[in-house]
């Protein structure tokens, strides 16, 4: 490998580490201390993350809507801090609905939206919306610096996006590779089988299963902090632990067989397999079913957070990283196996 | 085993920075709004570094050692 | 060992259908043979069957909903089409194989193991579903889609099959033996075991044909792969 890609590979790596976490997070909404709403006076607390509510106190606005079909401007009583605001809202009598969207707008955050915190069914601000008593009318509705996107839930662990999802990508190409030179392994019918290319396949297969492993790991240490259970019943999740055993599989075949021609031949057949079984659980199957995991029903990778072009100056650097990382860490696994093959060899 | 030492004594050194400093804050102070995600950002480039300084190290010996093999051989 | 025409599929292309028909029915017939001259063997899986479904009942004595019904029968089809797998290559000694290498190209004899034993599974499966009714009742199949839960566990037999026929290929070829089917099987089977136990469990609860059809649809491609990657692959595997 030449020592340029080296180097290309160690710049692309520290990058992704040191702007993952440099870059800031874009503003939105936390929570809204109220759990229930009345007809009359009702008073709250917005609480915001990442906002700047006291630099951009003259502009404020805090709107609340009910059921989709009117707009109410509430009275801000008074800005505690940068992410605290405590506001009142006037709602008439004919309110019956459960369903609130909350939404905050200054001249520096933008939009900043709340979606039905108390808890009742799932509603979504909808702003512009016209109301005789409200205009929902802002000078700004997007906050305008380079930021990763504000995700509920998630807020600032989609900086684990540039972690995460490499470690899937890099397994993928390693497995490739190993499928690629397992069916070169095998050949024709009637000619021997290609140890040397056996032995490629070998080495990046073992790459990419601790690969696999990585991607579990941060994937369930993800998941404890966003979904709260270390591991759901989803389909990308379970099928990311059967690649994981099928591949484990292979390498206790190869350990089962002595003769090294026999253990080439078998395990270049049972690597094939594998891989159509990791194409068919990771590629096909999540886009027939729900889960929680992102990418389902037409795309198994992630639809909603790569438009976002902030995300994607880190992600594809980091994607680059490791598959480059990946190649070099197989390389180098490959020829010590030669070395010692050799050595074995002569003695 | 001389760079291994260096890293360990940066980590450690970073660490016991922290660990004062933290006892006064309150939920709301985020790493990343104290800055005191200039730790974590220089723990993580300091790992990587060490790492890949390690897989440099080892390309070069593996590379010699091939080198040595082939002038062997022939 | 020589190589025979069949090897460069010369003779074997020249052949017509009528020919390779008559190869795959006689090597069929050999299995069967094989099969009812071991009785026992046979014996010994469906009391393997009725002891699984035997110690359930005991356990559950009632099943509570179709859900348990449904998963309880592919974890005693699951294991049952593990236990067929032990005699199919084991009765394969060194010399008969070269005996049957020379006779008929090796795609025939995997697609005849393939068939026999994607067949026996499917119907020990049937009999487990017969011992299900008798220990268990329909009381819990009250809407049950008895066309599309055949259908399915039709198709899941022979998917289990046809993929634990070419995996119990590799692991006789090498010293793993019976073990190492297991091993091997688990994480091969389990797209659809996922698949077939989702299908059979929405049949039992009644679902309809359009909700359940993906299911069958994906059992579907599973069975065509498993057959098409085995089909390719062993004459690779049978080279010796």
């Amino acid at each position: 490998m030449k020592n340029w890609i080296k180097i290309l590979c160690a710049a692309l790596l520290i990058y992704t580490a040191v702007f993952s976490l440099w870059h800031p997070m874009a503003p939105g909404g936390l929570s809204v201390s109220a759990t229930e709403f009345h007809p009359g006076r009702n008073e709250f607390e917005f609480v915001g993350y990442g906002t700047h509510f006291k630099e951009a106190e003259a502009s404020l606005k805090v709107y609340v809507s009910v059921d989709s079909s009117a707009v109410y401007c509430a009275d801000i009583l008074q800005v505690v801090d940068n992410h605290r605001a405590i506001v009142s809202v006037f709602l008439p009598d004919t309110i019956s609905s459960k369903r609130f969207g909350f939404a905050a707008n200054n001249d520096i955050d933008g939009t900043i939206i709340v979606d039905s915190p108390v808890g009742q069914e799932g509603f979504s601000f909808v702003p512009g919306i016209k109301n005789a008593e409200c205009r929902y009318a802002v000078n700004h509705e997007e906050f305008s610096g380079f930021a990763f996107p504000y995700q509920p839930i998630i807020i600032e662990s989609i900086r684990n996006l540039m972690w995460h999802v490499p470690m899937w990508f890099t397994m993928f190409v390693l497995m490739t590779i190993s499928f690629v030179f397992s069916i070169r392994a095998l050949g024709k019918e009637e000619g021997r089988v290609d140890l040397d290319h056996d032995t490629r396949a070998s080495s990046a297969a073992a790459v990419g299963l601790v690969f696999c492993v990585l991607g579990l790991i941060t994937g369930s240490l993800w998941a404890r902090f966003t979904w709260g259970d270390w591991w759901t019943n989803d389909p990308q999740l379970n099928g990311a632990m059967v690649v994981f055993l099928v591949y484990v599989a292979y390498f206790i075949l190869r350990s089962s067989s002595p003769d090294e021609e026999k253990r080439a031949r078998l395990s270049a057949i049972f690597n094939i397999f594998a891989f159509v079984l990791m194409v068919v659980l990771l590629m096909v199957m999540p886009r027939f079913t729900e889960g929680l995991h992102p990418g389902k029903s037409g795309n198994p990778a992630f639809s909603k957070y790569d438009l976002d072009s902030s995300l994607r100056s880190v992600f594809y650097p980091a994607c680059a990283g490791f598959i480059l990382l990946g190649y070099w860490i197989y390389r180098l696994n490959y020829r010590i196996q030669k070395l010692e093959q050799h050595n074995e060899n002569q003695y | 085993m001389k760079i291994n030492t260096k890293v360990h004594f940066t980590l450690i050194f970073l660490l016991m920075c922290v660990i004062p400093a933290s006892a006064q804050n309150g939920m709301e102070e985020y790493f990343y709004q104290s800055g005191k995600i200039k730790v974590v950002v220089g723990v993580a480039a300091i790992v990587l570094v060490g790492l890949l300084v390690y897989l440099w190290r080892l390309d070069n010996r593996v590379t010699r050692m091939e080198k040595e093999q082939k002038g062997g051989k022939s | 060992m020589q190589s025979t025409g069949y090897e460069n599929g010369a003779v074997y292309k020249l052949g017509c259908i009528f020919d390779r028909m008559n190869t795959l029915l006689a090597l069929l017939r050999k299995e069967l043979l094989l099969e009812w001259r071991q009785k026992h063997a046979l014996a010994g899986v469906i009391l393997y069957v009725l002891a699984t479904v035997f110690v359930c009942y005991l356990g559950f004595q009632r099943l509570e909903s179709a859900k348990t019904w449904g998963v309880l029968l592919w974890v005693t089809g699951v294991f049952t089409a593990f236990n067929a797998m032990q005699k199919t290559f084991a009765s394969e000694s060194a010399g008969t194989q070269l005996f049957l290498y020379t006779l008929a190209h090796p795609r025939f004899i995997i697609l005849a193991k393939a068939i026999y034993n994607a067949v026996f599974i499917a119907l020990l499966n049937l009999v487990s579903v017969l011992f299900f009714l008798l220990f268990f009742g329909t009381e819990v199949l009250q809407s049950v889609d008895w066309l599309q839960f055949l259908l399915g566990l039709l198709l899941g037999s022979t998917g289990l099959g046809l993929a634990l026929t070419f995996v119990a290929g590799i692991a006789f070829k090498s010293e793993g033996g019976v073990g190492l089917v297991a091993i091997l099987g688990f994480p091969v089977i389990m797209p659809l075991l996922i698949t077939i136990v989702r299908h059979t469990t929405s049949a039992l609860e009644g679902a309809s044909a359009t909700q359940n059809g993906l299911n069958l649809m994906v059992l579907l491609v599973l069975n065509v792969v498993s057959f098409v990657l085995s089909y390719v692959l062993f004459p690779y595997l049978w080279r010796e």
